[in-house]
C-alpha cells in the first residue's frame, strides 16, 4: 500500500480508525489523511465500510477507537460540525416544508444570517426550487436542495454518500461540474460511489475500503492524467 | 443570543409543521375528545361526582392526549431523517430542547383549550368554579408534563416501542406533577380547600425538571 | 487495540473465592436472623404473631434505599467518566434494589391484611415505596428497550438522575397529600415501641439483606464485566480476520 502523498498541510487526518457494531467490525484501523482542496472517490463493494466511514468524519456516529482531526478540531465537535458538510442518503430536509423554509431552519442552526440561503441555492443552481414543497420534488430537485443545505456554512469537508445514485445523465453531468467548481475554489471532498466512472477525470485521488480496512489510498490522480480533462 | 434564536426557530417550524400536517393534529384533538366521551358514559357525570373527583377524571382526560401530542415531539423529525440533520449541526442541544419544551407545551394547551369547555359541558360542572384558578393549574401543570414528556420523548427515540415507553418514562416521574395539579384543580372544582401549596410544589417541579432537561439535553439529543 | 487470544475453557474463575466465604456469611446471618426474628424475639404485644414479618419488611426497604443510592452514585460517575464499570454499577444496583424493594411491598399487605384489616392504605411510606419500585422498574425496562451499545448506560444514568431530584418533590407532595387527606397509619413510626431484643433482630436480618445484596452486586458487576471482557475479545479476533 503506497502511503499518501500530501503536498500540503493535511486537512483531514484519521488515525486508526475503528468501529463495531455490536462485535463485527465495520471498520478497521483506518488511517489516512487529506489535504485541502482536492476531490477523492471512495470506493468498494457492498458492505465494505464506506457508508460507517463516511458516518464517522460528519460525526454522525462515533468511532469505537481511534481519532479523526479536522484541522485541529475532533469530528463531531460544535467546531468540526460547523465545518462539515455531509450528503446522504436522506435529504434531512422535512417533506411538509418548503426548501426556502428547510434551508432558512438549517440556516439558524450553522449560525448564519438568511442570506446564506440564497448564496446556496445560487450555488447548486436550485433557485427555482426556493418555494416549492420538498415532499413534491424529484429524486434529482431534492437531491439539489440537498447539497444546498450541505453547502450553507460553506464547509472545508463535504462528504457524499452515494451521490449519483438514481439520478439521470444530465443532473450527474451539473453534480460533477459543481463538484469540480467546489474543489477548485478549496474544498476538500469525498464521495463513496459504486461506479467509480463517474469519478474519472475529476477525482485526484482514490481510496478503497474492502470488508473494512483501507486497501489503497492514492492521491495526485488528477495531477498524474493532467491533460485528459 | 444565537441559542435563542435556534430555540425560537426550533419552536415556529414545529408549530408550522404541526399546521401543515394538520391531519396529525385533527386526529390527536379527536382522539381527546373521544376520552372525554368514553368518561363521561364510564363515570355518571352528576355534578356531585364531578365535584370530587373531576380533577382525577380531567387529567387523566389530558394525559392520553398529552401523551399523543408528546410522542410527536421527535416523531415530527422523521420524515427525511431531519433529526439527524439536527444532530450533524453545531447548534447548542439545549437550545434545541428549549424549543421543543415550549412547541409541545403549546401542542398540549391548545388540546387542552379545546377539552376543557367539553369537560364542563359533559360532566356538569358548576357554574360558581372559579376558573382562573382552574387555567393556573392546568397552564402550571402542562408546562410539568410538557418538559418531563419532551426529554423523555427525546429519550425513547433511540429505542424499541418508543410510543410504549413514554409513558412508561413519564408518569413515575410525573407523579408528584400529577398529584399536585389534580388536587389543585380539585380545589377548585369542589370550591374547598387552598390551592397554593400545590400550586408551589407545582411551580419548583416545572423549574427543577426545566433546568434539568437542559442541562441533560447533551445526553439524550447525542449520537451512537 | 490489542489482540487478545480466547483461552480454552479452564474451569470456574479463581476469583470466585470471595462467594465461598460471602455466600457462607450471608447463609449465616440469614439463618440466624429467621431465628431470633421468628422464635427469639418478644411477641408484640398489639399484633401479635403478625408483627414478625417487620423483621423483613423494613430492612428489605432500607437495603433497596442503599441500592438505589449506589445507582445514583454509579450514575452520576458514569456521566462524567464514562466507565464501563461505573455503569456495571449502576445496572446491578438497581436491579438488586428494585428485587428488595419488591420484597418490601409484597411483605407490607401481607402484614396488613391480618392486623388492620387491608390490603393497601396510601400510608405515606408505602406509597413512596410504591413510587420508587414504579420509577426503577421503567428505569429496568428502559435498559432492555434500548440497544446495547454506548446509549443504553448513558440514556439509563440520565434517567437515574431524574429519579433522584423527583423523590424529595415527591415527599413533599404525598407529605401534602396526607395532611389534606387524612390516611390510616398503620405502620408506625420506624422505632415506635420497639424492646431493645427487637433491635437486635432487627438490625441481623438488615446486615443478612445487606450481605446477601452485596452478594448479588457482586455476581451481578463480574458478570456485566465478564460480557464486556467476552465482547472485546471477540472484537479483538475479527479486527485481526483473514486477509488482514
Amino acid at each position: 500500500m503506497q502511503p499518501p502523498t500530501v503536498n500540503s498541510q493535511p486537512l483531514l487526518h484519521c488515525d486508526r480508525l475503528t468501529r463495531f457494531y455490536g462485535i463485527f467490525p465495520a471498520l478497521r484501523e483506518v488511517s489516512f489523511q487529506l489535504p485541502a482542496g482536492c476531490l477523492v472517490g471512495l470506493y468498494g463493494p457492498n458492505g465494505a465500510g464506506k457508508s460507517t466511514l463516511l458516518h464517522l468524519l460528519a460525526g454522525v456516529r462515533r468511532p469505537s477507537s481511534g481519532s479523526i482531526l479536522l484541522g485541529n478540531a475532533r469530528a463531531g465537535s460544535a467546531e468540526a460540525r460547523q465545518r462539515t458538510g455531509y450528503l446522504a442518503h436522506d435529504s434531512l430536509l422535512h417533506p411538509h416544508l418548503t426548501v426556502t423554509e428547510n434551508l432558512t431552519f438549517y440556516a439558524t442552526l450553522y449560525g448564519l444570517p438568511a442570506t446564506a440561503v440564497g448564496k446556496a441555492l445560487a450555488q447548486t443552481r436550485g433557485e427555482y426550487l426556493a418555494a416549492l414543497k420538498v415532499g413534491e420534488l424529484s429524486q434529482g430537485m431534492r437531491q439539489k436542495a440537498a447539497l444546498a443545505r450541505c453547502l450553507l456554512h460553506t464547509p472545508q469537508l463535504l462528504l457524499l454518500d452515494e451521490p449519483f445514485a438514481s439520478l439521470d445523465r444530465a443532473t450527474v453531468e451539473e453534480l460533477q461540474q459543481a463538484l469540480a467548481g467546489l474543489r477548485d475554489a478549496g474544498m476538500t471532498i469525498l464521495a463513496s460511489t459504486h461506479t467509480p466512472q463517474l469519478l474519472e477525470g475529476l477525482a485526484d485521488g482514490a481510496m478503497v475500503l474492502e470488508r473494512g480496512r483501507l486497501r489503497q489510498c492514492e492521491l495526485g490522480l488528477r495531477s498524474a492524467e493532467a491533460g485528459k480533462h | 443570543m444565537a441559542d435563542f434564536r435556534i430555540a425560537w426557530a426550533t419552536l415556529t417550524r414545529d408549530v408550522r409543521l404541526e399546521l401543515r400536517t394538520r391531519e396529525s393534529f385533527n386526529a390527536m384533538l379527536f382522539y381527546a375528545l373521544l376520552v372525554v366521551v368514553i368518561f363521561s358514559f364510564a363515570f355518571e357525570s352528576e355534578a356531585e361526582l364531578t365535584a370530587r373527583v373531576g380533577g382525577g377524571l380531567l387529567w387523566v382526560a389530558f394525559l392520553f392526549a398529552g401523551l399523543v401530542a408528546l410522542d410527536r415531539a421527535f416523531v415530527r423529525e422523521m420524515p427525511g431523517d431531519t433529526l439527524t440533520g439536527l444532530l450533524l449541526s453545531p447548534a447548542p442541544r439545549a437550545a434545541l430542547m428549549a424549543g421543543k419544551f415550549v412547541s409541545s407545551f403549546v401542542l398540549m394547551l391548545t388540546i387542552e383549550a379545546v377539552l376543557l369547555p367539553l369537560f364542563a359541558v359533559l360532566f356538569n360542572v358548576s357554574s360558581e368554579v372559579h376558573w382562573g384558578g382552574i387555567v393556573l393549574t392546568v397552564v402550571l401543570g402542562t408546562w410539568a408534563l410538557a418538559v418531563t414528556g419532551t426529554y423523555f420523548s427525546a429519550m425513547s427515540i433511540h429505542t424499541r416501542h418508543r410510543a410504549l415507553l413514554l409513558p412508561l418514562l413519564l408518569l413515575p416521574v410525573a407523579i408528584p406533577a400529577i398529584i399536585s395539579m389534580v388536587q389543585a384543580t380539585q380545589v377548585f372544582l369542589s370550591r374547598s380547600g387552598v390551592a397554593n401549596y400545590w400550586w408551589k410544589l407545582l411551580f419548583g417541579f416545572d423549574v427543577v425538571f426545566t433546568a434539568l432537561g437542559l442541562l441533560l439535553a447533551d445526553v439524550v439529543l447525542d449520537v451512537d | 487495540m490489542e489482540a487478545k487470544r480466547l483461552t480454552p475453557a479452564t474451569g470456574p474463575r479463581p476469583t470466585s473465592n470471595w462467594i465461598v466465604l460471602w455466600g457462607s456469611l450471608t447463609l449465616l446471618l440469614l439463618l440466624v436472623g429467621l431465628y431470633l426474628a421468628l422464635l427469639w424475639a418478644p411477641e408484640e404485644a398489639t399484633m401479635g404473631i403478625y408483627q414478625r414479618i417487620f423483621y423483613y419488611h423494613v430492612p428489605a426497604a432500607i437495603t433497596a434505599f442503599v441500592a438505589f443510592f449506589i445507582n445514583l452514585v454509579a450514575s452520576v460517575v458514569y456521566l462524567l467518566r464514562r466507565s464501563r464499570i461505573a455503569d456495571a454499577w449502576a445496572v446491578a444496583s438497581a436491579e438488586v434494589g428494585v428485587v428488595f424493594l419488591t420484597i418490601n411491598l409484597i411483605t407490607g399487605p401481607i402484614w396488613a391484611k391480618p392486623i388492620w384489616g387491608i390490603w393497601w392504605t396510601w400510608d405515606a411510606r408505602l406509597t413512596l415505596d410504591l413510587v420508587l419500585w414504579v420509577m426503577y422498574v421503567s428505569y429496568l425496562l428502559l435498559r432492555q428497550l434500548t440497544p446495547r451499545g454506548e446509549l443504553q448506560p448513558r440514556l439509563a444514568a440520565a434517567l437515574a438522575c431524574f429519579f433522584f431530584v423527583d423523590v424529595p418533590i415527591n415527599y413533599m407532595a404525598i407529605r401534602w397529600w396526607h395532611t389534606q387527606h387524612p390516611q390510616p397509619v398503620i405502620f408506625g413510626g420506624p422505632g415506635s415501641g420497639l424492646a431493645p431484643p427487637m433491635y437486635v433482630a432487627l438490625a441481623i436480618c438488615w446486615m443478612a439483606f445487606m450481605a446477601l445484596g452485596y452478594v448479588l452486586l457482586r455476581l451481578r458487576i463480574e458478570q456485566e464485566m465478564d460480557r464486556h471482557a467476552l465482547d472485546d475479545a471477540q472484537r479483538a479476533l475479527l479486527l485481526e480476520d483473514v486477509g488482514g
